[in-house]
């Protein structure tokens, strides 16, 4: 069965990693909903909170399975992800602002998952760490969620099975990329 | 307690919800006693004042702190003379992004790649070694490889892959795929640089599994992409 073609999207030149810009740091349309464009000019407080924020990933670590050990191993010294600032796990959804997906995720613990995407706090981002937790794997079944994207969106996904840690780095990478370049509203 | 539970012997044994064991010798313990289960406790008093234990625990981690940090000072000086590549470093850290690990296995299962023939087609276009037979796509176990096959522009070939799609978002890196091609067209590279930010973008088609090229490692491991067999 071959994928619909449609549904196939281009790669662009695809040299070393796909490098997108989700967010245009010259878009003013806020500026233009307030009907300010013209007399207001915005200046980049944006990339001061982006900069403060993509170095404080408190993670919230939610692991349901295998690709856990390979978590840990990121975690510990060889890997360390307090380079990225991504250090301390809290273990509350209210001080956390990364949620990683770490396993599988089935229906059963669906809404689990979604009710602690919607106790953290704003901003908020969320990692799929594996191949379960991006697609569903190779559990094509009834009891697995194909994805955990179809729960509570995700920024970034790392394949795998189980993902390599430097794959899983350097998906913490693309996130703080992704968070540089994305709105931060002050207040 | 016997007389709720009735007459049956199993349950005279209970007592608060325990059973109580057999006594092993007669008079080990008495009928009614309380038998304790844990062990005694076995610290010292050094250890039950509990402040010599903690102030031992911080010197293990200054010891390790102040070794670690001995260890930089060495490889301070040979940073000074210019020689930073060659100096042992003073952690165990791998600063991923900058550096690699040096065990890394040049036979990691990453990310795929097609490999070409060294002939052209007849419009000088690159062509697949794929034969397109379907019996990668047979033995991937999260059916993850989606073949469409044609007639080859090359009248010397019979059959090849008109599309060859991978969904790199089910792929397992399990490398069946690669152990079932008869004609080599399939291989995982070592690369690990697959994170990506949209599901739709993970599905990896011909012409990009065919041109990508690794980046992880260094040349004598590289398999590259669009590399022609080697015969």
């Amino acid at each position: 069965m071959a994928v619909d073609p449609s549904k196939i999207v281009q790669l662009g030149n695809g040299k070393n990693g796909n490098l997108v810009k989700p967010y245009d740091a010259n878009d003013d349309s806020l500026l233009t909903k307030a009907g300010l464009q013209d007399t207001v000019w915005a200046t980049r407080l944006d990339a001061v909170m982006g900069w403060a924020r993509k170095f404080s990933l408190f993670q919230y670590p939610f692991v349901t399975a295998c690709c856990g050990m390979e978590f840990m191993a990121v975690s510990a010294s060889h890997y360390d992800t307090d380079r990225f600032g991504a250090a301390l796990p809290r273990f509350s959804p209210r001080q956390a602002d990364m949620l990683m997906i770490v396993g599988t995720i089935v229906h059963k613990q669906a809404p689990v998952l979604r009710t602690v995407y919607d106790q953290m706090a704003d901003p908020k981002w969320v990692v799929a760490v594996g191949a379960c937790a991006v697609s569903g794997g190779f559990y094509q079944n009834y009891t697995s969620v194909p994805g955990a994207d179809k729960v509570i969106p995700v920024d970034v996904y790392i394949p795998g099975c189980p993902p390599r840690p430097e794959t899983i780095l350097d998906a913490l990478v693309k996130l703080q990329e992704k968070i540089q370049h994305s709105r931060h509203d002050v207040i | 307690m016997s007389e709720q539970l009735g007459q049956n012997a199993d349950f005279d044994n209970l007592i608060d919800g325990h059973v109580m064991p057999q006594p092993a010798y007669q008079g080990e313990f008495t009928e009614g006693e309380i038998v304790k289960y844990y062990n005694p406790s076995r610290m010292t008093l050094l250890e039950k004042l509990y402040v010599p234990a903690i102030i031992g625990g911080l010197m293990i981690t200054a010891r390790v702190f102040f070794t670690n940090m001995a260890k930089w000072g060495i490889w301070f000086t040979y940073w000074i003379r210019g020689k930073g590549k060659d100096a042992p470093k003073g952690a165990v850290t791998i600063y991923y992004p900058e550096e690699t690990r040096p065990d890394y296995s040049p036979i990691n299962r990453g990310k795929h790649i097609l490999t070409m023939r060294q002939q052209k087609g007849p419009s000088g276009e690159a062509l697949p070694q794929c034969v397109a037979c379907y019996m990668c796509a047979t033995a991937c176990p999260a059916f993850c490889i989606h073949i469409v096959a044609g007639e080859s522009p090359d009248p010397n070939i019979e059959k090849y892959c008109v599309e060859f799609d991978i969904e790199m978002d089910k792929c397992i890196f399990c490398g069946y795929c690669e152990e079932a091609c008869p004609v080599d067209a399939i291989r995982l590279t070592p690369e690990p640089r697959m994170a990506d930010y949209q599901r739709e973008r993970m599905i990896y088609d011909r012409e990009y599994l065919m041109t990508w090229n690794p980046t992880y490692v260094e040349d004598d491991h590289v398999y590259p992409g669009g590399h022609p067999r080697e015969e």
